[in-house]
């Protein structure tokens, strides 16, 4: 018997953070991740080996198809500068290059693709080549140039002298 | 794989960070970056990205979900196809039913093995026969009232036959017609005069109404060729007309005859 409540405990929090960096939205975020979980309740895979590959794979279909739909809705969210919930434990004074790092990421993610944003969240949460070419339905041998390109963008962005190098 | 003569692609570089590369091509490009400048600095910089990415991860600030926020969704649909049938009223309702239907065995009981029964049936039974003997005494008190016709004073004339009707004083409403016969098939008309509740001559005879405690008189009038007149009486209260004939509810033919 599926432990849904264990696993939402397990992945509900990676995957929120993940959503909100893929979508920049922390409403479709938190959407889409309660999404995985209710078709994860309803209609739980046949495999429950990957289960985390599953709701991954379930989320970010599910905030692709949103973010195509409401369009117009991302253009508000982009024109308000964005709606990260970030953390608002006060900050002493030494961290405040800290935060402005973080508010360079969340401009620079803006710049990607969405599937090069997939690719690098996913990454940056653990994820093999393997996994994430299963999960965002992509090649696996495309993984390393797609994120590779990413990066290049995003280093670009946060650090453009290093770049030119 | 690249060859070593030349700088790796960031997909190779990338998959040496990520352990993605087979253990050859690992050790080719680790044997490489440990010669070329350039490429440990885009390593540098690929991996200080990741570590970017990593660092704004960990620092989205989540709401605190419960699984409940998830089954909450789940549930209503369940919920939502009880069938109505089954849902228990509430309190209140269930005990003032329960406490209706003991009152009602109760009186059931009562009236089926005390006295109580033979006491309703005879006085439903006094009430039966207390009405009907009160309308018998009524109809004592209000007997059929006459409407006479004098007799006496019908009188033919040459033009015609002329007579007295006159209506004694009753109690109930009726009509009494007369009807002007001629043959058997045509009828002929009658005309009146008189002062009566209500006297409507029309082209076949005349209607006289009578309200209760009326009392008139008038002339009829009958053509000569009128050998015949039907008097037609609408309520119960018996005529006499011409001598000792007498008329109830319903009609009578009366044939005239100059003389009579």
């Amino acid at each position: 018997m599926l432990d849904v409540t264990a696993l939402f405990h397990m992945h509900h929090e990676e995957i929120t953070r993940y959503l909100v960096g893929l979508t920049g939205d922390a409403d479709l975020a938190a959407d889409a991740a309660q999404e995985a979980f209710v078709r994860l309740n309803e209609k739980p895979p046949a495999s429950q080996a990957q289960i985390r590959s599953w709701l991954y794979r379930v989320a970010t279909n599910f905030a692709f198809d949103t973010m195509r739909v409401a369009t117009r809705r991302a253009e508000i969210v982009a024109e308000r500068g964005g709606d990260f919930p970030m953390s608002q434990d006060p900050v002493p004074d030494a961290q405040l290059e800290q935060m402005e790092r973080r508010e360079a990421v969340r401009g620079a993610l803006k710049l990607l693709r969405p599937k090069e944003r997939a690719i690098l969240l996913m990454r940056a949460q653990g994820f093999s080549y393997k996994e994430i070419a299963a999960t965002l339905d992509v090649p696996m041998n495309s993984i390393g140039a797609v994120g590779a390109r990413g990066l290049r963008k995003l280093s670009a962005k946060l650090s453009p002298r290093e770049a030119q190098l | 794989m690249t060859q070593t003569l030349f700088h790796p692609v960031d997909a190779d570089l990338l998959g040496f960070i990520d352990g993605e590369l087979s253990g050859e091509d690992a050790r080719v490009v680790e044997e490489h970056l440990s010669r070329c400048a350039d490429c440990q600095q885009t390593v540098e910089s690929l991996s200080a990205s990741t570590s970017d990415l990593e660092s704004f991860l960990r620092d989205v600030s989540i709401p605190r979900v419960t699984p409940p926020f998830v089954t909450r969704r789940v549930r209503p649909p369940q919920l939502a196809i009880i069938p109505k049938s089954s849902r228990v009223p509430p309190w209140y309702t269930r005990t003032s039913l329960r406490a209706a239907l003991i009152v009602c065995g109760i009186g059931v009981a009562t009236f089926a093995v005390t006295p109580v029964r033979g006491w309703v049936i005879d006085f439903i039974r006094n009430v039966i026969q207390s009405t009907d003997s009160q309308a018998d005494s009524q109809d004592a008190a209000d007997p059929p009232t006459s409407v006479q016709l004098n007799t006496s004073s019908v009188a033919f004339v040459p033009d015609g036959q002329r007579f007295e009707v006159f209506i004694a004083q009753h109690q109930r409403e009726g009509v009494l017609t007369i009807v002007a016969v001629e043959g058997t098939q045509a009828r002929g008309s009658i005309a009146g005069s008189g002062a009566a509740d209500a006297l409507m001559v029309t082209g076949g005879g005349l209607s006289i109404q009578n309200s209760p405690g009326s009392q008139s008189s008038y002339n009829v009038q009958i053509p000569p060729s009128v050998r015949q007149i039907v008097i037609r009486i609408s309520n119960d209260d018996s005529v006499q007309i011409f001598r000792d004939e007498v008329v109830r509810e319903g009609e009578m033919i009366v044939s005239l005859s100059p003389g009579a």
